[in-house]
């Protein structure tokens, strides 16, 4: 889902471009090529008391002013500070103002993120897209399968002439999250701890394979367990990142065996050559059957969310839909990811089926194609009628976003 | 749908409407004029949708200045820019020849991210505008748009014998 308002900066009135997802967020100006903020959907909360002391679980008194303090962004965000928890508003629920707002897509978390924006930020104006829809039209099609593969979700949304067909969409949980669970697997079957670079004051050089040496930071504050599981997260992020490939066919042990290994170290000085691993992780994305720790075989592989979505439509509109598969989502990004999805969709539909994958290779298109999209529409002169104005809201409530955001 | 407010000017509508009827009665002077393929485009500021200058084959073309009208069409196309056309398609089955309108959206991988998406968001407009219409192309490549049989399989699938004149 994505967001724009009208809003006033200095002396300009201009429109702010927002995309929430449940990993980053992408913020900007209208009419810019880029989000100018893309920073992570956590936010660090602390409780803090007025006389500067922070509240511990043990203190009853309840009688003292606590205020609480919100920290965003990198910078901010991976400051070691006392009590500080971690939470994502989409996940935990925006406690601000105590809406929960994940899923989006519902009819009436639409209509109460516009009674937010209204009431509570008191923006002049306002409107709703769909992130699919705009992604479609970023790579010039009006009729395509947009493939999202994010944090939490690999989603497949049938677009036709403009229309999400809402009764098409097919999710599924396998996403960068599972592959990051799956990592996290993988160092626990090694035995290698997770120490992320806020404890590390020093590290030795150590041999491949073997354990690492490293000495604690002194005087670390004390921090909470959700913010130390979060920087354990940006370490398996980052392995996640640079090693990960998936095989360009179904992963076969021996063909794993002869992979090039690629060289990965870890905060602490942990370093190994990874191989085989490289190709048996991302395969639980594309076939499930065998992945640790999903229970049954009911999870979707990536193929099928895209055969079992476009089934879902009318038989008139596939191949209108086939031909054009946008793929987006930062888990996407995945080596060799598209090249098995093509080859997987290949082999699932009717040799006269024409398939086209469009995956732009610029990780800033694939990532922020929505984005860019709700920049440009936004910035357009004759865009400026379809807004739901203020007015037009005080009038007829937050239904019109319903009327006016189909 | 994601509207981008764009609208269809007069002029797009009278064209369309003209290639729409068949007039039997129309004299040999006003049948060279009919238009055999038109495109259109963006105006310059953005806020409508304009016939794009020159760009057209009329009917009296054929034959003299023109052999392969469908070629002809798809080098007027620009090769890194998006544009709608409407292209009258000669064509025959088995059973008897046919003439229909199509309405093609042209918008390659190779054009600007902005072109594209103020395309795709304002397709919905001109549309719209063109009732009736039976057949809807959304092309991306030029290896799709040069090759004859795409069209044919728009058409009408596997039952299509030949194109304008030339068998497929």
């Amino acid at each position: 889902m994505l967001g724009v308002c009208i809003s006033y900066y200095g002396d300009e009135v201009g429109a702010l471009v927002f995309d929430i997802g449940s990993y980053s967020v992408r913020a900007g100006y209208a009419g810019e090529d880029c989000p100018k903020a893309d920073f992570p959907t956590v936010i660090g909360v602390t409780l803090d008391r007025e006389d500067g002391s922070t509240p511990m679980e043990t203190d009853g008194d309840k009688g003292k002013q606590s205020s609480t303090t919100y920290y965003i962004d990198t910078n901010q965000l991976r400051v070691p500070r006392e009590s500080m928890e971690v939470m994502s508003p989409l996940k935990n629920g925006m406690k601000i103002t105590d809406a929960e707002l994940f899923p989006w897509n519902t009819r009436a978390k639409r209509e109460k993120l516009t009674e937010l924006m209204f009431e509570h930020y008191n923006i002049p104006a306002f409107f709703l897209c769909k992130s699919a829809v705009l992604s479609a039209f970023a790579n010039g099609r009006s009729t395509g399968l947009v493939l999202d593969s994010g944090a939490t979700h690999t989603t497949a949304i049938p677009v036709h002439d403009g229309y999400v067909l809402q009764q098409g969409i097919v999710k599924s949980p396998l996403a960068g999250d599972f592959m990051s669970m799956q990592c996290r697997e993988l160092f626990q079957e090694l035995s290698v701890e997770i120490i992320p670079p806020y404890m590390i004051a020093s590290k030795d050089a150590v041999r491949e394979g073997s354990p690492a040496s490293w000495k604690k930071k002194e005087k670390l504050p004390q921090v909470t367990r959700s913010w130390h599981n979060y920087m354990c997260n940006c370490v398996i992020q980052d392995f996640q990142a640079s090693v990960l490939q998936v095989s360009d066919s179904p992963y076969d042990e021996q063909v794993a065996a002869q992979m090039p290994t690629v060289h990965y170290e870890l905060p602490n000085g942990y370093n190994c050559d990874f191989g085989a691993e490289r190709l048996k992780i991302p395969e639980g994305l594309f076939d499930p059957s065998n992945a640790k720790g999903l229970s049954g075989n009911t999870m979707l592989g990536v193929g099928h969310v895209v055969t079992t979505s476009v089934g879902m439509c009318d038989i008139d509109i596939r191949p209108g839909l086939y031909g054009s598969v946008v793929v987006t989502g930062g888990n996407t990004l995945i080596q060799g990811f598209t090249d098995r999805l093509n080859r997987e969709l290949s082999q699932k539909t009717p040799p006269s089926m024409r398939l086209k994958l469009i995956a732009n290779n610029t990780t800033v298109e694939r990532r922020f194609s929505a984005w860019i999209g709700g920049s440009i529409l936004a910035s357009l002169g004759t865009f400026q009628q379809m807004w739901i104005s203020k007015q037009e809201y005080e009038e007829g409530g937050k239904q019109c976003v319903d009327r006016k955001c189909p | 749908m994601q509207a981008s407010g764009v609208k269809v000017t007069d002029e797009v509508i009278a064209v369309f409407n003209d290639m729409k009827v068949r007039k039997a009665q129309a004299n040999e002077e006003e049948k060279k004029k009919r238009k055999k393929a038109i495109l259109f485009c963006l105006s310059k500021d953005l806020k409508n949708i304009v016939l794009d200058d020159g760009k057209e084959i009329l009917l009296g073309d054929l034959g003299s200045t023109v052999h392969d009208p469908y070629q002809d069409f798809v080098k007027m196309l620009p090769p890194n820019d998006c544009r709608y056309a409407l292209y009258d398609a000669t064509y025959e089955t088995k059973e008897t020849k046919k003439e229909d309108l199509v309405f093609i959206f042209w918008a390659p991988d190779s054009a600007p991210l902005k072109s594209k998406m103020i395309y795709a968001s304002s397709k919905d407009a001109i549309k719209r505008k063109f009732e009736g219409i039976k057949h809807e192309w959304q092309v991306n490549g030029l290896d799709d748009l040069k090759d004859r049989h795409t069209l044919a399989e728009k058409l009408g699938g596997s039952s299509i014998v030949s194109l304008e004149g030339s068998p497929i």
